[in-house]
């Protein structure tokens, strides 16, 4: 009986043995399987597809001033930004008013329901962030926006947000070819304009917005056009007073970093007046 | 009491085993799939790993055997990161290196603040944890930042 016993456990222990040096195999073998949710970015596509910008240089790339385009031209604009954007919306400024579905800004989800959260940030998931579309009030990202809207053009005000504030060129740069590389591979035939960040009032009190901070971000803006062969709308010029603020007159009179109205109406008739070339063919 | 003390050998070695095994098949991926389940983003997490391993966290390459870093989206500012060391010896730089990479995004954070004004108490409450050989740090609200810890110890107990 005793010898049964002893065969008994021997065995028992033997299989548990045995299971235990398979377990870690099986283990191994049986992964998870990835999240579709969570999403890479795609650096590889960082590197900016424009070849070096031998037919476009940082001048030729500056819109230069032309007649009115007026409303007409408007009408055929994507502003795509963040805050100081969006005021075009909240003031109703454009030919639709605060019904407006030209402004893309970030999205927000409350209880579910979708929103307009005015504002965004730069940064290396730009390409992945949800947008507010306004046209069905759902969350897209600028890729599928883009594919679904196909705009004539674009117009781009971002980098205030992060960018002017801490960004080294480095960062700033790739951030933007990240974004950039996803609207060109959105839609081609988009006109893309960026325009140049605005400037902040003296009495603004983050320390980080300088003049010379914007600035020096709005010469990277002038390098990016350049090497994506894009233009540049240098709406900072006139917007700044001599010492390169705000100029008083447009200062919604809060943080010293958004527009009032007159200060958006400045914006639209320099848009108007800078017109992109291909305007002038249609 | 010999065949006692063979079958008490045989429990402990396979509880052991079992333990061992469940460590080696976690993964920062794993983990950080548990996380984003725990304290799900509005619309979901971004893998931003290769672009903060390289300007952020490359010191800590060779000490890791797994790592991902997920943010939101750049609506708000959600992050998390989970750091698998190979060696106990490695917990204490990876720990120092996310504390200072939490001090200057706290910095940044405060020097250009222009709207998410709500989202600072993240970096007021951001913190680094360790359990075992795994280190997390966190840039969320203080609810998210329990739970992912009770997450991460829930897993690895």
């Amino acid at each position: 009986m005793e010898k049964k016993l002893n065969s008994f456990i021997l065995s028992v222990f033997t299989i548990l043995l045995l299971s235990l040096t398979l377990l870690p195999l099986f283990l191994c073998l049986g992964k998870i399987s990835g999240s579709k949710q969570l999403q890479a970015i795609d650096l590889s596509r960082a590197d900016g597809l424009a070849d070096t910008a031998a037919e476009c240089n940082s001048d030729s790339c500056v819109l230069s001033e032309t007649v009115d385009a007026g409303d007409e031209y408007i009408r055929k604009i994507i502003f795509f930004g963040e805050s100081t954007t969006y005021g075009l919306q909240r003031y109703g400024l454009l030919p639709d008013g605060e019904a407006t579905t030209q402004v893309w800004t970030g999205a927000t989800c409350t209880d579910g329901s979708v929103r307009c959260a005015g504002t965004l940030s730069l940064s290396p998931t730009i390409n992945q962030t949800r947008l507010y579309y306004p046209d069905d009030g759902t969350a897209q990202t600028i890729y599928d926006a883009l594919r679904k809207k196909q705009p004539e053009y674009l117009v781009v005000t971002l980098g205030l947000n992060n960018g002017a504030s801490y960004y080294s060129e480095d960062e700033f740069k790739q951030c933007y070819r990240i974004l950039l590389n996803t609207i060109v591979g959105a839609s081609a035939q988009t006109n893309v304009i960026l325009q140049s960040l605005f400037p902040v009032a003296e009495a603004c009190k983050i320390s980080a917005y300088t003049p010379e901070r914007i600035a020096l971000c709005n010469s990277w803006l002038k390098d990016l056009a350049t090497e994506y062969r894009l233009k540049y709308l240098d709406t900072a010029s006139v917007l700044s007073d001599a010492n390169g603020y705000l100029l008083y007159d447009y200062d919604n009179g809060g943080d010293g970093i958004h527009l009032n109205e007159a200060g958006l109406q400045a914006v639209l008739q320099y848009v108007r007046t800078h017109a992109h070339p291909e305007e002038h063919e249609t | 009491m010999k065949k006692l003390c063979l079958f008490a050998v045989a429990v402990s070695l396979m509880l052991f085993s079992a333990s061992y095994a469940n460590a080696q098949s976690i993964s920062a991926e794993t983990l950080s799939k548990a996380i984003q389940s725990a304290v799900p983003a509005e619309f979901g997490y971004v893998d931003n790993t290769d672009y903060l391993m390289k300007r952020e966290f490359s010191s800590l390459q060779n000490a890791c055997k797994s790592h991902i870093v997920v943010c939101a989206d750049s609506t708000n500012f959600s992050e998390f990161g989970v750091f698998l060391v190979e060696e106990a010896k490695d917990v204490k730089p990876c720990v120092e290196r996310l504390g200072a990479y939490l001090d200057k995004r706290k910095e940044q954070f405060k020097n250009g603040i222009v709207y998410n004004a709500n989202e600072y108490p993240k970096f007021e409450n951001a913190k680094v944890f360790t359990v075992g050989l795994c280190v997390v740090y966190t840039i969320l609200d203080p609810v998210q930042n329990a739970t992912v810890v009770q997450t991460v110890k829930n897993i690895l107990k």
